[in-house]
Formats: structure tokens, C-alpha cells, sequence
């Protein structure tokens, strides 16, 4: 049976969990290699750039930090603090990134309390 | 008080568009509200919505039942999320895991401390490999939903 063609929470498209289920709870789908939105500055990674955590195929580290960066929404910007926080990344990042993320980067290593509002979950995936 | 008030704002799923109207279904969610009128009886929003000053809330569920809520939104997401695994691997479709899920996998190798729970399983694979992946997913009981006047199709093929 075809799937219908249903507007879910923002565009992307997801597998519900169940029939009966709501749009967070589901499963977003990323495309690789794609732009999510015009205004990004970098396609989503590709499937190469993933290491096996506990068997399971999960975005590596830069490509993880380049797609917050990229996407850069309050909770991207929360989960960039979070790393830094444990210094998974630092300022030597800046280097390696292109140069729109550099400066988000910097941006967040800058002013490391702003933007906690908004941090709940959106169903967008990044 | 306000934090709480402001986390419930923030949650989509009550949709407090301010302070002064409330339209969350509190009794449905165990959750009770009051006002501020002196003396004025507790309503809650499965009555008629009025425009008021939101002072308080009460939580009705507390104790092992409040616990086991949060543990099981914890929970769900991890099944959710090996479901998924279990579905898509055997079905050789290349993916892999994206957004705060991943995050959180990266996080904890550093400091468990430092996980945030979040409610988003996202998954990123081939636009080529969606197809197949709907099949494998709809047999493990997925539902799929694509998007609406897209040029791009995402139906089976």
C-alpha cells in the first residue's frame, strides 16, 4: 500500500511510531549529501563520515559539529556548548571548519551562556 | 515557579501561547491549574479556556509513577531508535545516526555527566536508499509519512 503524503512537523520526511503515534514520536529522515534548507551553508554529511558506537553506524565527530554548526538553532548552539563543555572540540576547530561555521563557532566559544531559550526538541533532525 | 511555568511554554505539547490563557488539557495530562482570582475555584483547561493570570500549577503525578514516566521517555526513545537499527541493517540500507542521539553518543564517551536526554531519533540515509527503506520500516510496524506538495518523491517507487 502507498504511503500517504503527509506534512509532518516541519518537512522532513518520518516513520511514525505506530499509527496512532505523534509526529515526535518518530523516526526523522535525513537525506546525505543534501541541503536541508536553501539558506545552509553545507549539505548534510555523507555516509561515509560515520564511526560504529556500540555496533550502531553514528556521524562522526566532525562531520557532527560541522551539521550543528550548519544548522546552528538553540539546541544545535546547546549541543555545541555541551561539547566543548567536555572538550570534545576547542578553539583549534576553528581552523578545519570553512569559514561561515568557523565563525559560528567562535561564536559560541565567545559568548559560551548565551541562547538557552527555545531548547526543547523540535522534530527537524541535525 | 517561573522556570517550571516557562518549561511548560516551551513544550509544544501544552501550547500555552502566554501567561494569561491557558489552553493545555490538564486533567487529561494529570496536571491541574489555578488562577489567580481571590478565593476563585481551580479550573482546569478541559473548561471553557479564559483569558487569566496563570499563577500556578500543580503536578498530580509525583512519587514511582512521575519517575517511571521520565524514565520511560528515556526509554522509548532507545527502543525507537533500536528498532530502527534492527530494521535497517538487515535490510542492507546504509545509514547512520544524526542529530542529539548522536550527540549524546559522542558526549557520553567524555563525560556521562554531561548526556541530555532528547525525544528526536534521526537518521540519515541515501534519498536513493528510501524506498527500500519504507518497505523494511513498514514491516517493522513504522509508519511512513513524506512530505506534502513536494516535487520530489518519496512513495515507493
Amino acid at each position: 500500500m502507498l504511503s500517504l503524503f503527509t506534512k509532518v512537523g516541519k518537512g522532513i520526511p518520518v516513520f511514525m511510531d505506530g499509527p496512532d503515534t505523534k509526529a515526535r514520536d518518530a523516526v526523522h529522515i535525513l537525506f546525505a549529501n543534501e541541503k536541508v534548507r536553501q539558506s545552509d551553508f553545507i549539505p548534510t554529511p555523507g555516509l561515509h563520515e560515520t564511526e560504529a558506537i556500540d555496533s550502531i553506524p553514528t556521524l562522526n565527530l566532525e562531520a557532527l559539529v560541522r551539521t550543528k554548526l550548519n544548522v546552528f538553532r538553540d539546541k544545535d548552539k546547546m549541543h555545541l556548548r555541551d561539547m566543548l563543555d567536555v572538550e570534545l572540540i576547542d578553539a583549534e576547530w576553528l581552523t578545519r571548519l570553512p569559514q561561515e561555521l568557523s565563525e559560528r563557532l567562535q561564536q559560541i566559544i565567545d559568548n559560551p551562556e548565551d541562547g538557552l531559550e527555545g531548547m526543547l526538541d523540535e522534530p527537524t533532525g541535525s | 515557579m517561573q522556570r517550571i511555568i516557562q518549561a511548560f511554554r516551551l513544550n509544544p505539547k501544552y501550547r500555552l501561547s502566554s501567561l494569561k490563557t491557558q489552553r493545555f488539557k490538564g486533567q487529561a495530562c494529570g496536571i491541574r491549574t489555578r488562577y489567580a482570582e481571590p478565593n476563585g475555584p481551580s479550573r482546569c483547561s478541559n473548561q471553557e479556556p479564559r483569558t487569566s493570570n496563570l499563577t500556578h500549577v500543580d503536578f498530580t503525578i509525583t512519587g514511582d509513577e512521575l519517575w517511571g514516566r521520565m524514565n520511560r521517555a528515556v526509554e522509548k526513545i532507545q527502543k525507537r531508535l533500536e528498532r530502527t537499527v534492527a530494521t535497517l541493517a538487515p535490510a542492507d540500507i546504509p545509514f547512520a545516526v544524526i542529530g542529539a542521539l548522536a550527540v549524546r553518543a559522542w558526549v557520553a564517551q567524555a563525560d556521562e555527566a554531561a548526556v541530555r536526554t532528547t525525544r528526536d531519533v534521526d537518521i540519515l540515509i541515501n534519498r536513493g536508499d528510501l524506498p527500500r527503506a519504507i518497505v523494511a520500516m513498514e514491516n517493522a510496524e513504522f509508519v511512513y509519512k513524506g512530505r506534502k506538495g513536494n516535487s520530489r518523491v518519496y512513495g515507493r517507487a
